[in-house]
């Protein structure tokens, strides 16, 4: 059986591809096309969110901080850690510090889930980084 | 004789697994060489010193008309007066340069087999100071950008030529710098092949991606964007936030070991820099 957090990471992780657009040079996208990204965007967005949320509400944030500091030193051993995490991190301590706890604790949650995905991306380019290199026919 | 069979089998897989762990870089300089010609077929490699202006004909004629009055004479004239002016010791930054500092940036990055590292141009700048008894420079802008700035300018026209000594740690290096230009970081998933490969020439919003092969020749950079020259792990480090992983520190081993794959990339392509560029 699925655990939530397999169902939280599967549900970031369907985010991703939606993200990786910036180098896109499909000028010739029809407007469809786009709307259904859009779309999708916005469902994945939503059951991501509701995931950080119930998972966040299932621990204590003494022990949620501790969990988050564990993934950040694991993921700055991989050298994979995302620029977005440490500003995520700030406004929970900020959130935390102003005795907003639920705030918090899904702030917690999203920053140790950056810091699990960055994990998995490490590895995943461990094994695959050869990938990009162009072949010499 | 089934031991020896044995011990021979495992010596010649050792040898293979060792070979095999480090690619030639002879043979990637070739794939890429080969893919950037079949890339931009109208285009000279030589030319690709010129990144986007090399690519496209609107931004060329612009460029050409700054390069009239280039904004980046200011950061060499500075650094001239940097790089002759002596330490409190008396000695200067030529006393730790071959040919007194002139024309030598093409040899950089390099890898110090005593040390076991690769060092660049602004590591061995911060070197010399610390052995005159001076403070190191902050890396990425400010005087080290135009020491290096005048060392470049002195080595205007020379080939780009980085060694890789017969050397497991120095095959290491370029093969971790390799490993990071390949690999997929940050929120974005992007690596820096991404753009500068896969993508080279295409547009990113209202900007034109550099092909990575000659990149390193016109650093350190002017750019609009900085309103003054910064060095090529300055970049780097731009590069790793627009991805939104988080950068390493300058001149950390991650990014030495990167610059050392990304220059030798160019070897054989003329030092242009500094340049200016958006």
């Amino acid at each position: 059986m699925m655990t939530k957090n397999t169902i939280l990471r599967l549900a970031l992780l369907l985010v991703l591809p939606v993200m990786i657009t910036a180098c896109s040079d499909k000028d010739n996208e029809t407007e469809a096309v786009n709307n259904n990204i859009e779309i999708e965007k916005t469902d994945v967005k939503t059951s991501s969110q509701e995931a950080i949320i119930n998972t966040a509400n299932d621990v204590g944030i003494q022990e949620l901080m501790q969990q988050v500091a564990q993934a950040e030193h694991k993921a700055d051993e991989y050298g994979f850690v995302w620029s977005t995490t440490d500003g995520i991190i700030e406004k929970a301590y900020a959130e935390a510090k102003k005795g907003n706890e639920n705030e918090a604790k899904i702030l917690f949650q999203e920053a140790k889930l950056q810091f699990e995905l960055s994990i998995e991306q490490a590895k995943y380019a461990e094994q695959h980084w050869t990938l990009l290199i162009p072949e010499n026919d | 004789m089934k031991r020896r069979i044995y011990l021979s089998l495992a010596l010649a897989s050792c040898i293979t697994v060792t070979t095999s762990t480090f690619a030639d870089p002879v043979s990637d300089n070739q794939t890429i060489r080969a893919y950037f010609t079949e890339k931009f077929p109208d285009i000279a490699l030589e030319d690709l010193v010129d990144g986007v202006y090399a690519i496209d004909k609107n931004s060329r004629d612009q460029w050409l008309q700054i390069e009239e009055f280039p904004p980046y004479e200011e950061a060499i004239d500075k650094g001239e007066k940097l790089f002759t002016t002596p330490f409190t010791n008396g000695k200067d930054y030529a006393s730790c340069f071959d040919n007194g500092g002139i024309g030598i940036k093409q040899n950089y990055p390099y890898f110090d087999t005593a040390k076991n590292q690769v060092v660049t141009l602004e590591l061995a700048v911060n070197n010399c100071r610390i052995e005159n008894g001076e403070e190191p420079l902050p890396y990425g802008k400010g005087a080290i950008a135009y020491i290096t700035s005048y060392m470049a300018s002195t080595s205007r026209g020379n080939l780009i030529n980085v060694t890789i000594p017969d050397n497991l740690a120095a095959k290491a290096a370029y093969e971790e710098g390799k490993q990071f230009f390949y690999a997929r970081r940050g929120q974005l998933n992007m690596a820096c092949a991404t753009c500068h490969m896969a993508n080279a020439g295409k547009r990113l919003r209202a900007d034109i991606l550099s092909p990575a092969l000659g990149q390193v020749s016109h650093f350190p950079a002017f750019r609009f964007k900085w309103d003054d020259v910064g060095t090529i792990q300055r970049r780097y480090a731009g590069c790793n936030t627009q991805i939104r992983a988080k950068p390493f520190k300058l001149q950390s081993e991650q990014y030495r070991n990167l610059e050392y794959f990304h220059t030798y990339m160019s070897n054989g392509l003329p030092i242009n820099g500094p340049g200016s560029r958006k």
